[in-house]
């Protein structure tokens, strides 16, 4: 593999044969090929070693909920309190490595009690495992190379006469501080142990996770969503027993040959329903369904409620509730199948423009909104249109108005010349003057007109007459 | 495949109307037959796009008639919303429904867009569905209105099928209306008036098709008749019953 690193073109990885040749990763391609002129080269590809780091990340979840990627090339997976699911530290180790050999992946893995000290010891350590609370030990006859330092302050370190991590340690910390900067101290405690550091999990954490592993893997969609179901059941009672309910789901099937596919729901109220969760995994399964080709079949499908909320045992059959639940749920599986920004409500919000003035959020998200500030009898209200369109749509052509500043006599929109008969206004809408970037002048003056064959309209100029060209706008249409 | 098919619709069971919905002028009921079917598709097409307005008027004003409390789905597929724009909630205020009762449901497909509805008319808490398609909304052909009727027939919520533009083929329907706008009753002050309709019934599986004038009371959130007379044409000749 040959990348392109500052002007030159550069080896990043190479097989094994290549390696006992004696090159190295770095090298410079014209050098390699001066030494070996039959090297076979490909073009590295960055984009694509970050996906397929991110998919083994989702295989990896197999072992833990807390996977972290740690570009380029490491994972970071949190296994406390996991690994005595496989029979302890070194077991799960040796699992992991022969199952990535299995699927043709060249890894290294270190445990230890910290990040920095993983990292070091999995890229250039001999012992796999650190005791724990022994950091100190094993990291002294590391490289430096195994803090994660930028390559400047490695060089530097490493002209000064030190070698191995174990060097800094008696090492008066304000003058090398102020030579290569406060990261270096920074990596070495968080390596030893003495300032914390977290893993960013690359998939959100779950607060409620089941999961059935299977000797025959599944290989009908049907089986799944089955499956699904009776996860849904256990993760149900799980949450029963601390009164919440799922805001954010996911199923997890992982495929025999190291793929994770990921099929995410979101509800709309705290959800504590196991057919209904089956329902909404369905619904999102006849959107994706080309995604997620079951191939050799799925040896692991996990249930995972990442997104909670206090749900407390509710009486059925009060007024309302019943009424207001059946939408939620409604919400929630057109949601799943047609996605967020499809499913809308509508909410009121307090400003004069009328684009703003009533605004479709995503019904998912939305809290139930508050009674509408205006109330029937508002003599505004019947100044709005019913449909009104999101872009104003220009006239065809600029109308002939009685008086410059009048209402249009007639108008031509969409090819259709309209005669107006009776129009109301205008009413003037200044825009937000001061958030328009091109100085234009943002003043609006509304007519509502009715016309000679039954069209209603809501209809603007733009501008002011003695300023620029008026350009006029449909903006809506009346009952 | 033929007799096939027709020994399939023979074994349906015959669809039964619910109490029908009243709408307050006396005469369109009674050429309804009582009132609107409350478990039957109603198409509603506008004059022309640009009546679109008028159209989503009535059918709101419809199932305003069927419910005041429960909650609207308004369905719009494809390219409607840019064809005719997105329903407006201070506007829809007039007809009684606040913007809180409103579920948007934009369907990038006809087939997207007849699930929802469906969907929507299974939900306990809808008072009726506006389904709203582009152009002739040729996707709801017999078949899925006949589904329609079917599914609406179960859960009692009004299913409303608001074509952009009228389909040459035949659908399930209990009612078809050519909505356009009219001008409204005069207000005095040089106004464009009332919300006001000329409708033409142009399907009616209970009584005769005809012309009506409707108008609608802001105040009330009801029709009331625009003329005093209904203008009803005598329905000679109805194709429809063939089909």
């Amino acid at each position: 593999m040959a990348g392109t690193d500052g002007h030159a073109l550069r080896l990043t990885a190479l097989n094994d044969a290549a390696a006992r040749l004696g090159l190295h990763a770095g090298m410079a391609l014209a050098d390699a090929r001066a030494m070996y002129p039959a090297l076979a080269v490909e073009q590295a590809d960055p984009a694509a070693d970050a996906t397929l780091l991110e998919s083994i990340a989702g295989w990896c979840l197999r072992y833990t909920p807390l996977v972290g990627i740690a570009p380029p090339d490491g994972l970071l997976l949190d296994i406390t309190g996991c690994a005595h699911l496989l029979g302890g530290e070194a077991a799960l180790r040796h699992d992991l490595l022969l199952r990535l050999k299995g699927l043709g992946f060249h890894a290294r893995a270190a445990i230890a009690d910290t990040v920095g000290a993983a990292h070091a010891l999995a890229r250039h350590g001999t012992c796999a495992i650190a005791a724990p609370g022994g950091m100190t030990e094993a990291l002294r006859d590391l490289p430096l190379a195994g803090l994660r330092l930028d390559a400047d302050s490695i060089t530097g370190l490493r002209q000064s006469g030190f070698e191995h991590i174990g060097a800094l340690y008696a090492l008066p910390r304000a003058p090398l501080a102020a030579r290569f900067g406060p990261g270096l101290w920074l990596q070495l405690d968080r390596a030893l142990g003495r300032q914390g550091e977290a893993i960013t999990p690359h998939f959100p954490p779950p607060r409620f996770c089941v999961e059935r592993a299977f000797a025959e893997p599944l290989v009908r969609m049907e089986d799944v969503l089955t499956v699904a179901e009776e996860l849904a059941a256990r993760l149900t009672a799980q949450m029963a027993r601390q009164g919440m309910g799922a805001r954010g789901l996911a199923l997890m099937l992982f495929r025999l040959d190291g793929r994770m596919q990921r099929l995410t729901a979101g509800t709309s109220r705290p959800l504590r329903d196991a057919a209904f969760i089956r329902r909404l995994f369905a619904d999102r399964l006849t959107v994706c369904e080309d995604d997620h080709d079951p191939g050799f079949g799925y040896d692991l499908v996990r249930l995972v409620a990442h997104e909670t909320e206090r749900l407390d045992p509710a009486q059925a059959g009060l007024s309302g509730t019943g009424q207001a639940e059946a939408l939620a749920r409604l919400t929630d599986r057109l949601t799943a199948r047609l996605g967020a920004a499809q499913v809308l409500r509508l909410a009121e919000q307090d400003t004069h423009i009328p684009e703003a003035a009533c605004v479709a959020l995503p019904a998912a998200t939305a809290k139930a909104m508050a009674a509408p500030s205006l109330t029937p009898q508002d003599t505004l209200l019947a100044a709005r249109p019913l449909r009104l369109f999101t872009r104003p749509q220009p006239l065809d052509e600029t109308p002939m108005a009685a008086a410059p500043d009048g209402a249009p006599l007639r108008f031509r929109w969409r090819r259709i010349l309209h005669e107006v008969v009776a129009h109301e206004g205008p009413e003037r809408i200044a825009l937000d003057w001061w958030r328009d970037g091109q100085d234009r002048a943002l003043t609006r003056d509304y007519f509502r007109v009715a016309c000679k064959d039954g069209g209603r309209f809501w209809i603007f100029r733009e501008g002011l007459y003695h300023q620029t060209a008026p350009r006029w706008f449909v903006h809506g249409l009346f009952a | 495949m033929e007799p096939v098919l027709s020994r399939a619709f023979r074994s349906v069971p015959p669809l039964e109307d619910g109490p029908p919905i009243t709408l307050g002028v006396r005469a369109l009921d009674a050429a309804l037959g009582g009132g609107l079917c409350a478990r039957r598709v109603h198409e509603i097409v506008p004059g022309g796009v640009f009546q679109l307005g008028s159209a989503a008027g009535f059918a709101l004003g419809l199932a305003s008639c069927a419910d005041r409390r429960g909650a609207v789905i308004w369905i719009q597929q494809g390219q409607a919303a840019a064809e005719g724009g997105v329903p407006y909630g201070s506007g829809a205020s007039l007809f009684g429904f606040s913007p809180a009762r409103f579920l948007l449901v934009k369907a990038a497909t006809a087939k997207d867009a007849l699930w929802a509805a469906e969907e929507g008319l299974r939900c306990a808490g809808t008072a009726a569905v506006i389904l709203e398609l582009t152009g002739a909304g040729e996707a709801a052909d017999l078949t899925a209105t006949r589904r329609l009727n079917l599914v609406a027939q179960e859960h009692g919520a009004l299913p409303l099928l608001l074509r952009q533009q009228g389909m040459r083929g035949t659908s399930a329907a209990a009612t078809r209306w050519l909505v356009r706008g009219a001008p409204g009753r005069a207000d005095g002050f040089g106004g464009i008036g009332n919300t006001a309709f000329a409708l033409t019934l142009e399907k009616n599986r209970h009584g005769p098709c005809g012309d009506w004038r409707l108008e609608w009371d802001h105040e009330q959130h009801r029709f009331r008749a625009a003329l005093s007379v209904a203008v009803a044409a005598p329905a000679a000749h109805r194709p429809h019953r063939a089909a």
